[in-house]
């Protein structure tokens, strides 16, 4: 009986070390639980999607394995589990995390492993070209975005548009950096003049009081620098309030979510993004209706980015040479970092997607214009 | 051999175990505060401003950092002195809010973008020198007259002051010793994740601190290791269920109060604390 | 514009002073805080959307669908959290931890039956803006202040005028006496959290309505500013929760207004702690129950 056990135990380790070798490896950092759940089920659900895809295609051959691990969008939380991922689960590469503050005290240790690590959804400015050349950006940064935004909407209001309120959310890095620089900047080059940035901050839910402020300054337009929620608030309270001028949002607010949110309220207002979920290519709606039949949500812009993620990593084991044999591990690494580092021109559900040499992905813009509660591309 | 996940689990109990002290320390004059991660932001800003744009050895910003916290504690120490039980924990917890918000909005170190770039300073071994220096000295005072006064202080202020104890100078020690803790906590936590935000420091890491020390019970400083040891590790030990880990530790406190409201450490205690 | 603010701070000021009665009721009975108070606002926020979404009924409906709902919840924490540490003479401390268990486990349980994401009430429910002169109010808000006001009214009159009401005020001052004059305080405790839990839950509707902003975390914020409230009015003074709610709302308003928004919750707990220091019974309670 003993005999029997042991060579069945021993049949059965051999088996799980053959598949166990045969796997590609490849971490995955999301917030699951926690305040930013909402965000990390979504990017959750592109995940699923891309691991299909790709068990069923394979890479050279192999199994893939996705570890993915829920980081509550704890900074902790996130330097333990970076860790974990580099030298216990020896991934040959890490997409995540989501929060820039995670990313902030993950990409050092990514550095220190030589790792490569894509974050798809951190938009705070320079966070990658510190952690250069370990650290990648999948995700949109607004400084190169906002100029073609207040450029149309400019051109749209026929320029009526000579003096404008910006509201923005203080207490994220990102949309702070967007309301109180990029956009004052942007805004000042067309000879715009900025009457006062109002702030208000993520969590809240009363802004009866800046947006009366705004009302008492009578601007020819006015900039939200928010995230969907917070942003969608305040275009409803803006609208509620009876003023009528033309809105510009910041990149968080070309979430699907901003449009639920606000309602009404949301018609008119011009957004950017490279990833348009209304778009009407076929394959880019192939892929939101498959979505919103999962999630029974429309995507959001870092599910997209997930997904792309996922398949350029694909990509890049493919055709970067990559042995996936465990002695190779480092050299692996090295080749999916160069690979990403020369990404040029990869196409994907967010766009035709490249590197730079801060690590940032190089997205195309399209400025989009909220009627009837959908995204209309302004061309 | 102990490989970089595990390490990292390590320090952070360290860490924790010396902010749960940072608090077990007032608490055993009967002071409260759900304030100590004011206390910590502070150490870990002022280690961070020592090594990153001064350039000193990391022991002399971890002392830096105790000092500058200490003095904080000491200053807030003084409306303290009047004020206990559960007011007392509400003005530590406001406390601790004014000095998150006030560094999310000064910008020299960072704002809302926080600090970053920092050294990776904190090894184990620093973690376990401090873990055992203030380890040694809580349980060298418990058993100590200065012990007996803070215990006397915190059952009955009035017969303690009648004995002769200088209620002031207790309070005002035990406070501010606290302070000095945090803000050890706080150098050792900012050298290990190497950056720093005001985010890390508000309301949910006083309440992390305040569970560990009621979950690991107020009547000796073995309690704030057993309460740090749950906190932080059982979270990973649960990993195979991630998603209802939060409902599970959640439970539990229902649980662990209702079978042992003293602590996981001590025996009961009739009042442990005033108020 | 600034009476315009003035109302604005109205508004939110009668939402945080229902809230804040919540607290300050179990208080004033249990000598404890009740640290699940703001989660039990978060419920019936949702319960509230729930019965609209299911039924497709208007917010009255909903308001009472919460009210009642959440004073259900409201007994079973008593019953679950509270009561058997009273029963093993536990300090002080213990179920304020328990109620934090309590808090994380429906905050949870929210977020995985309801999802993480925040939510409105349906867009048909949009208020109606109302222009008074130079100030704007929406019927939400207008909803929001007659709801606040009916409810702590027959607070009110439930409190003064009824034996029950004596009772529960009976039980606040002395647990013991009351139970020595033949007064069932454990049936009063179960009634004063199916109170406070039941206005909780209306606040959750009320806010919900006003703000559209239901997510699982919305308890927490509010839960702090409760508590900051009820300490501002006087622990266990129910007209103290009310007076302290409006002040709260007033400034948070009038300080986001004139000063920035990064700076309102600073200048919100600095007021506290001014309060505290130099008046720790608070604006409006007695100085005999200074004692925490």
């Amino acid at each position: 009986m003993r005999r029997a056990t042991a060579i069945v135990l021993a049949a059965a380790l051999l088996v799980t070390a053959a598949t166990a070798a045969a796997e590609v490896r490849i971490g995955v950092l999301m917030p699951l639980s926690g305040k930013g759940a909402a965000y990390g089920i979504h990017q959750e659900v592109a995940m699923k999607m891309a691991l299909e895809e790709l068990e069923k295609s394979h890479i050279k051959g192999e199994t893939v394995k996705l570890i993915a691990y829920d980081s509550r969008g704890d900074n902790t939380e996130a330097i333990n589990l970076t860790r974990k991922l580099i030298h216990t689960d020896r991934v040959l590469a890490i997409i995540g995390p989501f929060f820039s503050a995670e990313c902030e005290v993950a990409f050092p240790i990514a550095v220190q492993g030589k790792t490569p690590i894509i974050t798809a959804s951190s938009a705070k400015p320079g966070v990658a070209a510190k952690s250069r050349p370990w650290a990648f950006r999948n995700a949109l940064t607004s400084d190169k975005l906002n100029g073609p935004l207040v450029d149309k909407w400019l051109a749209g209001n026929k320029g009526q548009i000579k003096t404008v309120v910006i509201l923005t959310d203080v207490k994220d890095a990102f949309t702070k950096a967007d309301g109180t620089l990029v956009f004052p900047a942007v805004l000042k080059a067309k000879g715009i003049t900025v009457l006062d940035n109002i702030s208000f901050q993520t969590g809240d839910i009363d802004f009866s009081a800046q947006v009366t402020k705004v009302k008492g300054l009578n601007p020819d337009g006015i900039v939200v620098a928010g995230l969907y929620n917070e942003g969608g608030n305040v275009v409803r309270e803006i609208r509620k309030q009876g003023l009528p001028q033309p809105i510009a949002g910041a990149l968080g607010m070309s979430e699907p979510r901003f449009v639920e949110i606000a309602g009404p309220a949301a018609e008119g207002v011009l957004v950017v993004n490279p990833f348009w979920p209304d778009n009407p290519a076929p394959r880019i709606k192939k892929w939101v209706d498959e979505y919103k039949r999962r999630a029974n949500a429309p995507p959001s812009n870092t599910a997209a980015l997930m997904y792309d993620s996922l398949h350029i990593m694909k990509g890049c084991i493919e055709q970067a040479g990559v042995t996936n044999k465990p002695d190779d591990l480092g050299k692996d690494r090295e080749r999916i970092r160069e690979c990403w580092a020369g990404l040029k021109d990869s196409p994907g559900i967010t766009g035709t997607i490249s590197i730079n040499a801060d690590g940032d992905a190089v997205l195309e813009p399209t400025v989009l214009v909220i009627r009837n509660g959908r995204y209309e591309s302004l061309r | 051999m102990l490989d970089q996940y595990r390490e990292s689990l390590l320090i952070f109990l360290g860490i924790n175990v010396v902010l749960a002290l940072s608090l077990y320390l007032p608490a055993s004059a009967g002071l409260l505060s759900l304030g100590q991660g004011g206390f910590m932001a502070i150490g870990a800003y002022v280690s961070a401003i020592l090594t990153a744009w001064v350039g000193v050895p990391f022991v002399v910003a971890l002392v830096g950092a105790g000092l500058a916290a200490g003095l904080v504690g000491l200053l807030t120490g003084f409306p303290a002195l009047r004020i206990r039980g559960i007011y007392l924990i509400i003005l530590t917890m406001g406390f601790g809010e004014i000095v998150r918000i006030f560094f999310l909005n000064f910008e020299p170190t960072g704002g809302a973008s926080g600090f970053g770039g920092l050294a990776h300073l904190t090894g184990l071994g620093a973690v376990t020198v401090v873990v055992l220096l203030l380890l040694v000295f809580a349980v060298q005072v418990r058993g100590s007259r200065i012990g007996r006064a803070l215990e006397a202080v915190r059952e009955d202020e009035l017969t303690a002051e009648v004995m002769g104890i200088n209620l002031t100078r207790v309070k005002l020690s035990a406070f501010g010793l606290g302070a000095v803790w945090a803000g050890l906590g706080g150098a050792l936590y900012a050298h290990h994740a190497l950056f720093i935000d005001a985010g890390q420091f508000g309301f949910f890491r006083s309440a992390e601190i305040f569970l560990i020390v009621l979950l690991g019970g107020l009547g000796s400083p073995w309690g704030a290791v057993v309460g740090a040891a749950v906190v932080t590790l059982l979270p990973e030990l649960l990993r195979p269920i991630q998603e209802w880990r939060m409902t599970f530790f959640g439970s539990l406190l229902v649980i662990m109060m209702v079978l042992r409201p003293w602590g996981l450490v001590g025996r009961s205690r009739r009042r442990m604390v005033h108020g | 514009m600034l009476l315009q603010q003035l109302v604005n701070g109205l508004m939110l000021g009668s939402a945080y002073a229902l809230i804040a009665i919540g607290y300050t009721l179990v208080f004033g009975v249990l000598k404890l805080v009740h640290l699940a108070h703001g989660e039990v606002f978060m419920v019936g926020a949702f319960v509230g959307l729930q019965i609209v979404l299911w039924f497709g009924v208007g917010a009255g409906v909903a308001l009472l669908g919460a009210l009642v709902g959440t004073a259900l919840l409201g007994m079973v924490i008593e019953l679950v959290a509270f009561r058997p540490l009273r029963a093993r003479g536990a300090h002080f401390l213990a179920p304020m931890i328990s109620t934090i268990g309590v808090g994380i486990v429906l905050q949870e349980v929210a977020t995985k039956v309801f999802g993480a994401e925040q939510v409105g009430f349906p867009h048909r429910m949009e208020a109606v803006t109302f222009h008074l002169g130079p100030v704007t109010v929406t019927s939400v808000q207008l909803l929001i202040l007659g709801t606040s006001v009916v409810l702590m009214a027959a607070l009110h009159v439930f409190v003064t005028r009824t034996a029950l009401g004596m009772a529960m005020r009976a039980t606040a001052e002395s647990l013991l006496t009351a139970r020595l004059l033949g007064i069932k305080t454990n049936g009063i405790i179960l009634l004063t959290f199916a109170i406070a839990s039941g206005l909780g839950g209306a606040a959750g509707v009320l806010i919900g309505l006003s703000f559209n902003a239901i997510s699982p975390f919305m308890g927490i914020d509010i839960g702090v500013k409760g508590l900051a409230i009820m300490l501002v009015g006087g622990l266990g003074n129910i007209y103290g929760a009310m007076a302290g709610g409006l002040i709260l709302g007033i400034i948070e308003i009038l300080s986001v207004a004139y000063l920035a928004s990064s700076y309102r919750d600073a200048f919100a707990f600095a007021l506290m702690i001014l309060i505290l220091l130099f008046r720790p019974q608070g604006l409006f309670g007695s100085a005999y129950h200074v004692e925490g």
